[in-house]
């Protein structure tokens, strides 16, 4: 009965997550104005917006389910911190990406080390690491406690990039747009409802992601259960 | 339509389709597992 229960929501949410998704690219594309400087190009600014809001927010889910996790030891803080970090990395990775291919034209180079980027750039290493290490960390044979708690402490430590990012281009001198600031929004009413719509997308998108992941995880750990048990019988 | 706006749409519209499928096959691996150790049992 749960297991319906629980496909029916999983469809659900795909399903709600596909329509948003295409309705955003659909406002993109055909309600969005075109920018009067950089022209088409612009137009990457909604989704890389919404996808560094996805990653970072990913990040801060890693890093709430590890302080639980330190706090209570329940095992569902630590599964939400990996399958967060796993989703938040895919999202900081196509920000990165797509950042490189709005600075060709804007900026004549793919990449130059100003303050942001490179923040980005160490942002994006530490957390292919933690979730590279979620599995070599087990294969060493360290026990599922002892990784967990290393996890839960890398992932707030980490963390510590995400506000360094954010306030990157507001401290230092730096070739990176800079959107939102105390003087107002340098977009029109148009691109900024574009621009909602997206996060509110790239959102559906990381709840559904996240669900299915946490899902993964504890299905593992049922699996892992079982042959344990099947062990001990033998 | 400039190429660079192309290629960065075509990254959005991978990278979570690629998540998604991932996720899904590991997902079916898992439950391919825990129906042959259920059954063993």
């Amino acid at each position: 009965m749960k297991r319906e229960w629980n496909t029916k929501v999983d469809l659900l949410l795909a399903g709600l997550s596909v329509i948003v998704f295409l309705g955003a690219l659909g406002m993109v594309f055909f309600y969005a104005p075109r920018e009067a400087t950089l022209g088409e190009v612009q137009r990457i600014f909604y989704f890389h917006v919404a996808s560094a809001w996805v990653g970072f927010f990913g990040f801060f889910v890693t890093f709430l389910g590890g302080a639980l996790y330190l706090m209570q030891g329940q095992r569902r803080w630590d599964i939400l911190a990996l399958a967060s970090a796993e989703i938040g990395l895919t999202f900081i990775t196509m920000t990165l990406l797509t950042g490189m291919l709005w600075a060709k034209p804007a900026w004549g180079v793919y990449w130059t080390w100003e303050p942001r980027l490179t923040i980005s750039a160490v942002q994006w290493l530490l957390y292919l690491a933690y979730v590279m290490l979620r599995s070599s960390v087990s294969a060493a044979g360290s026990g599922p406690e002892r990784e967990a708690r290393f996890a839960a402490v890398y992932g707030i430590v980490a963390f510590t990039t995400v506000p360094l990012s954010w306030f990157a281009i507001r401290w230092w001198r730096t070739i990176h747009p800079q959107v939102f600031s105390a003087s107002g929004m340098a977009i029109t009413p148009k691109m900024l409802t574009t621009l909602l719509i997206s996060l509110a997308a790239f959102t559906v998108l990381y709840g559904t992601l996240l669900r299915a992941r946490m899902q993964l995880e504890h299905e593992r750990d049922h699996l892992a259960a079982l042959r344990c048990e099947r062990d001990e019988e033998d | 339509m400039p190429i660079y706006l192309l290629l960065a749409y075509a990254i959005f519209c991978v990278g979570p389709l690629g998540l998604a499928i991932s996720i899904l096959d590991r997902k079916q691996r898992v439950q391919r597992e825990l129906e042959e150790t259920a059954s063993r049992k």
